[in-house]
């Protein structure tokens, strides 16, 4: 091998590690969504974990077929009956509990810009449902339970929901298929009036 | 001749040393200062070590750069906040680390080509089965200690996502621990069948005898069996009802033994404790890695089946030793302990040796590792000989000294550069020890004691606990 040649080849090996080990660009904030310079930026799935875009969407998918339901028909027909929004039960891996209450939140204002339910105020619904966990040492997800409560709080109906989702890791690539229940309970009879599941599914891919 | 050989022989010993001199700390070098101040009881000192180290300056903060030994270095914090008892910043630092290994696990790795070349530490981190089971075992804890049982369902799924793949790589996937604190978790989530199935786990590995009672009472509510369960619930097996000439019983395939059921009277349903009490006790540090010289032909016997590349040119070579990480033992203070209720002592059952379970995964890679220190020795030696071949070419009869300064110049600057990998979640729990003891409703007092030859540390806790609920203790000591 020739000097010419070894010498670049002696300069890479020996400054490769220091590449190897040298940072990148610094990180900066940027502000993005509708009216930013970054409209796109909420577009890109960053993790398996559901951002607002897919809560959004299976919300949607949910609240539409619902307001095009029997149930929906006859509330608008009775317009004013009292409809509480129970927590959705997170059984997924991933801890999405955050975005779980700002989809209930969204629930929560489609129903009263809609005009045709009255709702319970979600935030004296928990307050009571979790005081009455503690004294009573029960699952808030128990279906007794929140039928227990959707009755002392005046409401004909509860909407109730969860989330479930199947996970798994192979060939190094890793795949989560959300499901999104939504149901509407009937407090007297307990019968399911409305009931429906949207699907989305996220993965981290080489 | 001789003079030239002399020099070189001084030249030599100059660089060796300088290499020495120049060659980085590795990980656990640069976070001693965390796990002696955690030996010493310290844990506020210890945190702020890690969080200098994590370059943040509180606890509250997350790194906002992720280097190669960062999301180790939050695994460790978050063990130093469980000891501090700050359940929910713990878990915080948890779940940012479990996604980041996640990644790493997925992403293609860069820094392999560098970990065959120049040094081991330049790959990316990934987390031996062991850590991984510890990271959503010791979260799940986290979140139940919180008093939030939907974050300790999320832990219990991720563990068992976890299990599952690490079981689909052939790869030991032990955690009894994880699965006995998930069967906890669920069965006071109300859900049996699901609760059931992670006890059977924790019962695939040891026998827990403080699960008997929980086992009877779930068996009530759900029709879930395996032989482990049979056994402890003393049940008979559903075959044994069989005709043994009918198709159904030749072709059944034969259930295996239960390894873990202890020869018990069988069970019966015991009823819902009035309250419940869960301890857990994680005493001592798991081993951690050091950088270790080995001479090499110790090494080549060691790594041989992982050599890519000649040794022969090894025999021109500077230097006649391979750096490697070696697994030590942490030195700490306790590896047993007791728990006094109300002035009555019960006893703790050993759920997960972890010391147990790194060196056995250690002792499985250790030739793998070696293999690749010493090749990555042979690529130096080679990059040496053509140093030195074209410095052999210089002009004036020098040729002979420079090609033999320049063939040390290259294996130096290459070896200053390689950093064993000695990066690992030091400060991982040796032992962990579970109980379960019904209580009445009401107030208790307890009394958890970590012993071991460093003497003793007691806790002692003031508890309440509501009729039919639960409480859960943890004593995390680091040392």
């Amino acid at each position: 091998m020739s000097t010419r040649l070894l010498s670049p080849l002696l300069l890479a090996l020996v400054l490769a590690p220091v590449a190897l080990t040298s940072t990148g660009c610094k990180p900066k904030a940027v502000r993005g969504g509708p009216g930013t310079e970054n409209p796109n930026l909420d577009q890109g799935a960053m993790s398996t974990t559901l951002d607002r875009r897919d809560l959004q969407e299976l919300m949607q998918a949910n609240m539409a077929k619902m307001m095009e339901s029997p149930w929906w028909t006859q509330m608008t027909g009775t317009p004013g009956q009292v409809v509480a929004i129970w927590p959705i039960k997170n059984e997924t891996s991933e801890h999405i509990d955050d975005q779980l209450n700002t989809l209930l939140a969204d629930i929560e204002t489609e129903l009263v810009n809609s005009g045709v339910v009255a709702v319970v105020s979600r935030e004296r619904q928990a307050e009571m449902a979790n005081e009455v966990a503690v004294q009573q040492n029960r699952s808030i997800y128990d279906p007794a339970f929140a039928n227990q409560i959707s009755r002392q709080l005046g409401a004909r109906y509860y909407i109730t929901g969860k989330v479930g989702s199947v996970d798994e890791f192979f060939n190094k690539e890793r795949r989560v298929q959300y499901t999104l229940f939504m149901q509407v309970i009937e407090v007297e009879t307990s019968l399911v009036r409305f009931q429906y599941k949207s699907e989305r599914s996220k993965a981290i891919v080489r | 001749m001789g003079a030239i050989v002399n020099r070189s022989s001084r030249v030599r010993g100059l660089l060796l040393a300088a290499v020495s001199l120049c060659a980085c700390a590795t990980y656990s070098e640069k976070t001693q200062l965390a796990r002696d101040a955690a030996q010493t009881g310290n844990l506020a000192a210890s945190e702020k070590v890690l969080n200098k180290f994590l370059g943040v300056r509180r606890s509250s903060d997350l790194p906002t750069e992720w280097k190669k030994e960062t999301i180790v270095a939050l695994l460790e914090r978050a063990m130093v906040l469980r000891g501090k008892r700050d359940w929910k910043l713990s878990a915080r630092d948890l779940v940012v680390a479990d996604k980041q290994l996640v990644l790493l696990d997925v992403a293609r790795d860069a820094g392999q080509v560098g970990k065959w070349i120049f040094s081991d530490s330049s790959g990316k981190y990934h987390a031996p089965p062991s850590e991984k089971l510890a990271l959503n075992a010791f979260n799940m804890l986290n979140y139940l200690l919180a008093g939030d049982l939907s974050g300790a369902r999320v832990e219990a799924k991720r563990f068992t996502v976890t299990r599952e793949y690490l079981g689909q790589l052939d790869t030991a996937a032990h955690g009894a621990f994880g699965s006995y604190v998930a069967g906890f978790v669920f069965e006071r989530l109300g859900e049996p069948e699901t609760a059931l199935r992670y006890y059977d786990e924790a019962l695939q590995e040891q026998a827990f005898p403080s699960l008997q009672g929980p086992v009877a009472r779930l068996a009530a509510r759900s029709s879930y069996r395996t032989p482990r369960l049979r056994a402890l619930l003393g049940e008979a097996e559903p075959t044994a009802a069989l005709a043994a000439n009918t198709l159904l019983a030749t072709q059944a395939p034969a259930e295996p033994e239960p390894a873990a059921a202890p020869a018990t009277a069988p069970a019966t349903p015991t009823p819902a404790p009035a309250g419940e009490l869960l301890v857990v006790m994680n005493v001592g540090r798991v081993p951690y890695k050091v950088p270790e010289r080995l001479p090499i032909g110790l090494a080549i016997g060691i790594g041989a089946a992982f050599i890519t590349g000649s040794t022969a040119i090894l025999e021109r070579s500077a230097l006649k030793f391979v750096i490697y990480p070696e697994l030590v033992p942490s030195r700490a203070l306790f590896n047993t302990g007791s728990l006094v209720i109300d002035g009555q002592e019960h006893p703790l059952e050993l759920a997960t040796n972890l010391d147990a379970e790194i060196v056995r995964e250690y002792e499985a890679l250790k030739p793998k590792i070696i293999g690749a220190a010493i090749t990555r020795l042979i690529v130096r030696a080679a990059v040496a000989e053509g140093a030195r071949a074209a410095g052999n070419q210089a002009k004036d009869g020098a040729g002979a000294i420079v090609g033999l300064l320049a063939a040390l110049a290259a294996e130096g600057a290459m070896v200053a550069a390689d950093k064993p990998d000695t990066r690992s979640w030091t400060l991982l729990p040796a032992f962990v020890f579970v109980a379960r003891v019904p209580v009445a409703p009401g107030a208790h007092s307890v009394t958890i004691t970590a012993m071991g030859s460093g003497g003793r540390e007691t806790h002692d806790f003031k508890i309440d606990v509501k009729p039919g609920g639960f409480a859960v203790l943890d004593v995390t000591t680091l040392r």
